[in-house]
């Protein structure tokens, strides 16, 4: 596989929303706003990609048995120092995002990228895939947020787009218009994907 | 052909279009006098809800239909869209505004039953679905009660509201709605209250359950577990606490509970097949019921039940087996 | 046997000192991140405070205090006059637990502490709230906007009902708002529990401060 490869992957092909359906608490509990969509994605990037780094350069010394604690150590690491720095210089975006900054530690994504992937490869591998799952990540998470803060509270990135007379739908940004919104993403996902390949 | 595996369903096997062209004109029918009622006391605005609603879950079925590619013919004559857009209309306050019929039946159509594969796939009822996506997305509009029997030829918005019964009770207590209407049973009987279209006048909707009770439509497990558990839990808390908690005779009369009992629980798509399923479905959708009006927030809960019940349903069906055949560990065995 | 154990030894080994690095480096990020964390929490609370007493006033948290003290007891911000820095208004951090979605806490600004009877309320600014969308959640609607730009209908803003009223005058009562009179609160429609919660919340916090003006004056004095 390419280096371009690695890095384009998490967009499409296997991108870790609409493709294989991880990290689906934070997909679905943050996208009632953009905003909030893009910080919780490049919150999950950077984690991605330092956890990434971390774990492939140190593949050949941790210890196979213990490798799941390792990995989580490091994650949460990453994950507080991201809590922590984003709560003192990006406060507003910190208190929109909650509880769900401390619980990127168990978005799957992470771990599944730190076993499946950068235990084995080497660094730079390691960096472009985090890199790609992770804007891949937030590619899905603007993409559902995008729908819902349209419908749901009539604006986009906070600005109003829908004119004056519009009622927003508030059940799209409620817990159950994220599972509608996905829903309807990934069928639409899957139909393009269908007839791509039919096409060859 | 990859999949001959053979395919085990439970009953009923056959499927017969004629069969259910039959059983929706018996619903219509029985809908017919809590229709009359709804219309009488709520005029013009409930007409063109009605209306609305049923063009609207016509029209989306037939493009939905479209866009999966499956025929026009049975599908939509068969009556299932017509029924299911009166029990949306049902569901929804006169003088809500004319677009959000329209995304009820929307809703109805594509949400709560072609998405999981038309007529008789779906899990959910498919107006309850619809009730509770507007419920939820519009809750002003949605609780926007027109006062019955006024401005009877009116349109639009613009017409004197009242709080539902159940509402004076959540928000004002019990003293404050027995002396909002001195002559509370009998109108809540008649339908004079404030409500959705199909939530007021106890009698038609009572009427019409005899009705397909009759012709075999429906059986009695549902409605009744369903309306005597709604009695028998509030009638607990009244004789604990009669100033605090409203009779239970109240409790089944006002708002969805006979609505719901005759005409939302018994759906056959989503509810269980067997009696015993079906005293167990009815019992959860009373005990539910009860819970939300007399525990949550909000003052009615029994769309939310019914659609809570629905969820159990594919469990109930699997546990409470029809009797030929034992589970033994997984295998099915002849006893 | 024993290259087991070694190995069984090693991994712990590598884990303490993964660990230990990581907990190392925790401890500096967290070092250098809590003046600016201090400083966001602070600037937060000064900044609902600003908003809900008079432009010529500022609040100085390190006054704040508890009243009455213990269990119970609200957190007053006391502000003071930008120019002569005497003190000019009280936030005062109250709650209601009877929302629809249970507690909803609020700042209500008083000022012209002179004596009881002259008493303003300013405004009421919503904190925390889990009301329902659309509903019960418009009790927050322009809250964060210059209340100049509210107008004067309690039916469009709900702040208006709230915003620069004599204490004395108050009823403290929510009514619908056809039914509502000049002192009364015009509940919002459809949200009567939400209008009660905010109207009560601010009624503690308007009698606690009628009632104990000059001791609360004497707390706050710098």
């Amino acid at each position: 596989m390419s280096k371009l490869a690695e890095l384009t992957k998490g967009l499409w092909k296997e991108n870790p929303v609409f493709r294989l359906l991880l990290g689906m608490c934070p997909t679905l509990a943050v996208t009632t706003e953009v905003v909030s969509g893009i910080g919780m994605g490049l919150s999950a990037t950077f984690v991605l990609v330092m956890a990434n780094l971390v774990v492939s350069s140190m593949r050949n010394v941790i210890p196979a048995k213990t490798r799941l604690p390792i990995f989580i150590v490091i994650i949460a690491t990453f994950v507080t120092i991201v809590d922590l720095v984003m709560n003192a210089y990006a406060h507003d975006v910190h208190k929109s995002l909650g509880i769900f900054i401390p619980l990127i530690v168990v978005n799957c994504v992470i771990l599944g990228r730190a076993e499946a992937f950068a235990s084995k490869r080497p660094v730079f591998d390691s960096i472009l895939d985090g890199l790609g799952m992770g804007l891949g990540f937030t590619l899905g998470l603007v993409a559902l947020a995008t729908v819902r803060e349209i419908l749901g509270n009539g604006t986009w990135f906070g600005m109003p787009v829908t004119g004056e007379g519009y009622t927003p739908f508030l059940l799209f940004v409620l817990p159950p218009g994220a599972f509608i919104s996905l829903g309807f993403l990934l069928a639409g996902m899957n139909s393009i994907e269908n007839r791509r390949k039919a096409h060859g | 052909m990859s999949s001959t595996k053979l395919i085990l369903q439970s009953s009923p096997h056959l499927r017969d279009d004629d069969s259910v062209r039959r059983i929706m004109l018996t619903v219509l029918i029985a809908l017919a006098p809590a229709t009359v009622a709804s219309v009488l006391m709520f005029g013009t605005r409930a007409v063109v809800v009605l209306v609305l609603a049923v063009l609207g879950c016509l029209a989306f079925e037939a493009i939905a239909l479209k866009i999966m590619k499956k025929p026009l013919m049975p599908y939509l004559t068969d009556g299932s869209a017509v029924v299911t857009g009166i029990l949306l209309a049902m569901n929804l306050p006169s003088g809500l505004p004319w677009w959000m019929v329209l995304v009820g039946a929307l809703v109805a159509v594509v949400l709560g039953k072609q998405v999981y594969g038309g007529i008789g796939s779906n899990p959910f009822n498919p107006a309850l679905v619809a009730r509770v996506f507007l419920f939820i997305s519009f809750p002003t509009a949605m609780t926007t009660w027109p006062v019955p029997g006024s401005d009877l030829f009116g349109m639009g918005a613009d017409v004197a509201t009242a709080a539902t019964p159940l509402g004076v009770l959540k928000t004002d207590g019990l003293a404050a709605l027995m002396s909002s209407d001195s002559n509370l049973y009998m109108n809540l009987l008649t339908g004079h209250v404030g409500g959705c279209l199909g939530e007021t006048s106890a009698i038609a909707l009572i009427l019409g359950g005899l009705f397909l009770l009759l012709r075999k439509v429906i059986s009695w497990e549902i409605p009744v577990t369903f309306i005597g558990t709604v009695f028998a839990f509030t009638g607990v808390f009244y004789l604990v606490d009669s100033s605090t908690y409203a009779d239970p005779l109240f409790q089944i009369l006002s708002g969805g509970v006979m609505l719901g009992a005759i005409f939302m629980a018994t759906d056959m798509v989503t509810t269980p097949v067997t009696r015993k399923g079906m005293l167990l479905f009815g019992f959860g959708c009373g005990l539910i019921t009860g819970v939300i009006r007399l525990l949550g927030s909000y003052p009615e809960g029994v769309s939310f039940s019914i659609l809570i019940m629905n969820g159990f349903t594919p469990l109930i069906d699997r546990y409470i087996t029809p009797a030929p055949f034992e589970d033994k560990g997984g295998e099915l065995q002849a006893p | 046997m024993s290259d087991k154990k070694d190995s069984n030894i090693a991994a712990v080994v590598v884990v303490v000192i993964i660990a230990t690095v990581c907990a190392a480096g925790l401890a500096f990020i967290k070092d250098l991140t809590a003046d600016a964390i201090q400083a966001a929490l602070d600037n937060e609370t000064l900044s609902a405070v600003a908003k809900v007493v008079p432009k010529n006033c500022e609040a100085d948290l390190a006054k704040q205090f508890v009243f009455p003290e213990g269990e119970g007891g609200l957190t007053f911000y006391p502000a003071y006059d930008k120019a002569t820095g005497d003190l000019c208004a009280f936030a005062v951090k109250t709650q209601d637990d009877k929302g629809y979605g249970g507690r909803l806490q609020l700042l209500a600004g008083f000022s012209h502490l002179d004596n009881p009877e002259g008493l303003v309320l300013q405004r009421v600014y919503v904190l925390t709230h889990s009301e329902t969308p659309g509903l019960g959640s418009k009790a927050t609607v322009g809250q964060d906007e210059d209340p100049d730009t509210w107008g004067d209908d309690p039916v469009k803003v709900f702040g208006v009902n709230f915003r620069m009223k004599q204490v004395k005058d108050m009823s403290f009562t929510a009514k619908k708002a056809a039914e509502a009179g000049p002192n009364d609160v015009s509940a919002i429609t459809a949200s009567t529990v939400t209008s009660r919660a905010v109207t009560n919340a601010a009624k503690k916090a308007a009698e606690l401060v009628k009632g104990n003006l000059e001791a609360l004056k004497q707390k706050g004095a710098r």
